[in-house]
């Protein structure tokens, strides 16, 4: 019962009218910020940070947090208006929520992202309240041998990510391990595969990536029509709200998409991109209908964006329960903490329980915040559909600049990004999907630097991968997974080239 | 010819004019960290009370990449007209040492050393229930041991070179475990994967006092004002080849008075007890030292990290 007391007492706390409002402006800057291309919450934060320097702790971390978890329900608009993901997290919510749009039916995609988001996120609330301490305890127990092997898995659920040929996408996989590798090496300290560019010895960006990749080389690819009307757009906007059918094929994804995203969330560097992966991974491999995938379903959009919302939540638990922070933005929340003197830590909880209550609960509001804020906008953003090729497209090529510049505030990422979306352009016209290719890239990393790391603590031996049931076990899984997906794909394979030869 | 010297004459003429009424407009400090670290955090506080300061808007501006020599280019090239300054580490400001790193197209003597400002901390950390309660047990285990593998940030930071430092006089191997920071190396440490590491300070505040974590020692010369019951390195008879920090960095050329002047707010800010506090909340240390001392600092720790470097074999 003491739950409920505390969470009366955040309640209490976070709609004080200064918390309210710095709730508000959180969620409302973090979909602003989730809704152009490229621009990530991080740089919105920390402009924001030496505001919070002067207010009280809690009113800076419930405005900070509402930008992280508001930037996630954006991050999906421009991916399935325009197939430019708003956020890395949102890559995955390209492939079929842009299919969608393409069938008329953007409406109902951008209201199963919002809903799947709050739903989402609310749960993963609760599992938050709940489980913080037991969970944090898990997170630690995850060592080099075991963050390698779940890689590892995460790395075989690209064949899942293909529309055509599962070779393609192997391929693509393997270029997107070779870009991961540019820059200084983790493990040695040396740069690898730099030629001597300063602007690669940290590696290529992940932004100035997924921007060239899906950004530029969508633009590209529709100059070639640009003067063809575009019927399809122009074709029935009639539904703005997911039907009844739309819900009865989400709710299960929704629900694994929580689970998935939870749990990924809690380790430290797995995150919400990952999670995002994995959920259109389990999607596809659980549907009735796995053909229908790329090609517009709407479990591919439910089931990711619940996912990275998921994540955003329980993201907070390495944070408060044991001062560690998951990513950027968590090390941004944590700095804004200790500034104001409070330990994030296994004590916040005893010694400041106003910070953790009230900003769970003002998680709680926000949440409902975005989907109030959310839902009418959608009618917005189905008309942006209709603004011609030539004023739209210029448009999304300059965010892409600001997004890719604002990073790092170099220009160099700036070309990066353009070598990307000519690439990216040249793959798509041969039939090379981008996902995997991102997938790899984001995965190579902490795959290598595990593997490195696990075998100089075994001194060599590569029993550790074997002898362990956390190492096992998934190894073992990718392993099933890799032959029961590449065998029957490349019979399949077969029997379409035949029949479309009859 | 005379147009050379009327340009000479014209230039020592107007940066003199500048300095005395320098600032006029907007300084930017430059910071070669992504945003959201505690060393992005620890700019911030200072621009914001360099701002305060000079009475001119100070804006920060995260130019990260190339292992931070990035940022030390910007500086490196910008126009000495001290509007333009870093806030650089020990990598960006002597990038010559790190060559068999990481080869950056500038080094020291293209920047101009303004004031020392702060110093991050590293701690020797293990698990709390850990046999270990001293750097002398930690020793006497690494003796008896093959080896004592340990979680750096890498063979280019201050922690791998306190360790083997350690291990060369003591006989001690220590093998290195080079994380990507300290958000993994924290997890490895708590979950028993490496028996000890060298996080940053901040990193591992709460969970020491939560009893989670033990410090044995910091690196550092001097007690921390924030945990002055941890020993230091160095007062248990290491000597430290340099120690980390963090200063405010000019385009060489810059005229001595405008670094004077930010060397003279950066004492004042440095001795503010609100700027201390703020600092050492987030478990970084305060260390100031005027140009002439810096200067001196920085080329001591440039021979003694070069000799380092050689020993080790990692030079180019």
């Amino acid at each position: 019962m003491s739950l409920v007391h505390d969470l009366f007492y955040g309640f209490g706390i976070a709609m004080q009218p200064w918390n309210l409002l710095a709730c508000f402006l959180g969620v409302f800057i973090g979909t602003l910020v989730g809704v152009l291309p490229g621009i990530g919450p991080v740089g919105a934060m920390s402009l924001l940070l030496p505001i919070t320097f002067g207010i009280s702790p809690v009113t800076g971390i419930i405005m900070l947090a509402g930008i992280y978890y508001g930037s996630m329900y954006g991050g999906s608009t421009t991916s399935i208006l325009v197939n430019i993901p708003g956020e890395a997290a949102s890559v995955v919510t390209c492939l079929d929520g842009h299919q969608m749009a393409l069938k008329g039916r953007a409406g109902p995609a951008l209201g199963i992202a919002a809903f799947g988001s709050f739903i989402a996120g609310t749960l993963g609330l609760i599992g938050l309240m709940f489980l913080a301490n037991i969970l944090a305890r898990v997170a630690v127990i995850f060592g080099p041998a075991e963050y390698f092997a779940l890689m590892w898995l995460g790395l075989s659920l690209v064949t899942y990510l293909t529309q055509g040929s599962v070779l393609k996408g192997l391929t693509m996989a393997g270029l997107g391990l070779f870009l991961s590798l540019i820059g200084q090496d983790v493990i040695t300290g040396k740069v690898r595969f730099a030629f001597g560019l300063m602007g690669l010895v940290d590696g290529v960006g992940l932004v100035p990536l997924v921007m060239g990749m899906f950004g530029v080389s969508e633009v590209l690819l529709n100059l070639e029509n640009l003067y063809e009307k575009r019927e399809v757009m122009k074709t029935r906007l009639r539904e703005l709200l997911p039907n009844r059918e739309d819900w009865k094929r989400s709710a299960a994804p929704i629900g694994r998409g929580t689970l998935i995203g939870f749990f990924l969330g809690i380790l430290p560097g797995g995150g919400s991109v990952i999670s995002s992966f994995v959920s259109y991974a389990t999607e596809k491999k659980l549907s009735k209908h796995p053909e229908e995938f790329g090609k517009g379903a709407i479990e591919g959009v439910a089931g990711p964006e619940s996912a990275n919302n998921a994540a955003s939540s329980s993201g907070f638990i390495p944070l408060f329960s044991l001062g560690i922070p998951a990513n950027v933005i968590m090390a941004l929340l944590l700095g804004a903490l200790m500034i104001h003197g409070l330990r994030p830590g296994p004590l916040l909880i005893t010694e400041n329980p106003e910070v953790f209550w009230g900003t769970v609960a003002s998680m709680y509001m926000g949440n409902v915040m975005l989907l109030v804020l959310n839902l009418p906008l959608i009618g917005l953003w189905v008309q942006i559909l209709k603004v011609p090729y030539r004023t739209l497209f210029p448009l999304i090529l300059l965010f892409c600049f600001i997004g890719a510049y604002s990073i790092s505030a170099n220009t160099f990422d700036l070309y990066i990004m353009l070598v990307f979306g000519i690439l990216g352009y040249a793959f798509r016209k041969m039939g090379y999907e981008p996902a995997p290719l991102v997938l790899a890239f984001i995965l190579g990393p902490m795959l290598e630097q595990n593997l490195r790391q696990a075998l100089i603590l075994s001194e060599g031996s590569m029993a550790v991968f074997v002898t362990r049931p956390l190492t096992a076990a998934p190894l073992l899984v990718s392993l099933i997974l890799l032959l029961s997906t590449i065998l029957p794909s490349l019979r399949r394979k077969r029997k379409e080239v035949i029949t479309e030869e009859d | 010819m005379c147009a050379v010297v009327f340009f000479m004459v014209s230039i020592a003429f107007n940066t003199g004019v500048r300095a005395a009424s320098y600032p006029e407009r907007t300084i930017t400090l430059i910071v070669p960290y992504a945003p959201g670290g505690v060393t992005d955090l620890g700019a911030r506080a200072f621009a914001d009370a360099l701002q305060r300061e000079l009475k001119q808007t100070v804006v920060v501006v995260n130019k990260p990449g190339g292992g931070t020599t990035i940022g030390g280019n910007t500086i490196a090239t910008a126009k000495p007209d001290g509007y333009t300054l870093g806030f650089l580490p020990t990598s960006a400001s002597i990038p010559e040492v790190f060559t068999y790193f990481n080869e950056a197209p500038y080094t020291s003597k293209d920047l101009k050393p303004a004031a020392r400002v702060l110093g991050p901390v590293l701690a020797i950390t293990v698990k709390a229930d850990s046999p270990y309660n001293s750097l002398k047990d930690l020793v006497e285990a690494g003796k008896k041991a093959k080896t004592m593998k340990m979680a750096t940030h890498g063979k280019s930071t201050l922690g791998y070179l306190v360790l083997r430092t350690v291990g060369k006089a003591e006989k001690v191997n220590f093998t290195d475990v080079p994380f990507a920071g300290d958000s993994q190396i924290v997890p490895a440490i708590l979950g028993g994967h490496v028996p000890v590491g060298t996080p940053a300070y901040p990193a591992i505040k709460s969970l020491v006092d939560a009893k989670q974590l033990k410090v044995l020692a910091l690196c550092l010369e001097k007690r921390a004002d924030f945990a002055p019951n941890v020993p230091t390195v160095a007062e248990l008879g290491y000597k430290l080849a340099f120690v980390s920090y963090l200063g405010i960095f000019a385009p060489k050329d810059t005229p001595d008075d405008i670094v004077k002047k930010l060397s003279d707010a950066a004492r004042k800010i440095t001795s503010d007890a609100d700027f201390r506090t703020k600092l050492n909340n987030m478990g970084t240390q305060v260390t100031y030292q005027d140009t002439a001392a810096f200067r001196k600092s920085i080329s001591s720790y440039k021979e003694n990290m070069a000799a380092f470097f050689k020993e080790e074999g990692l030079v180019k």
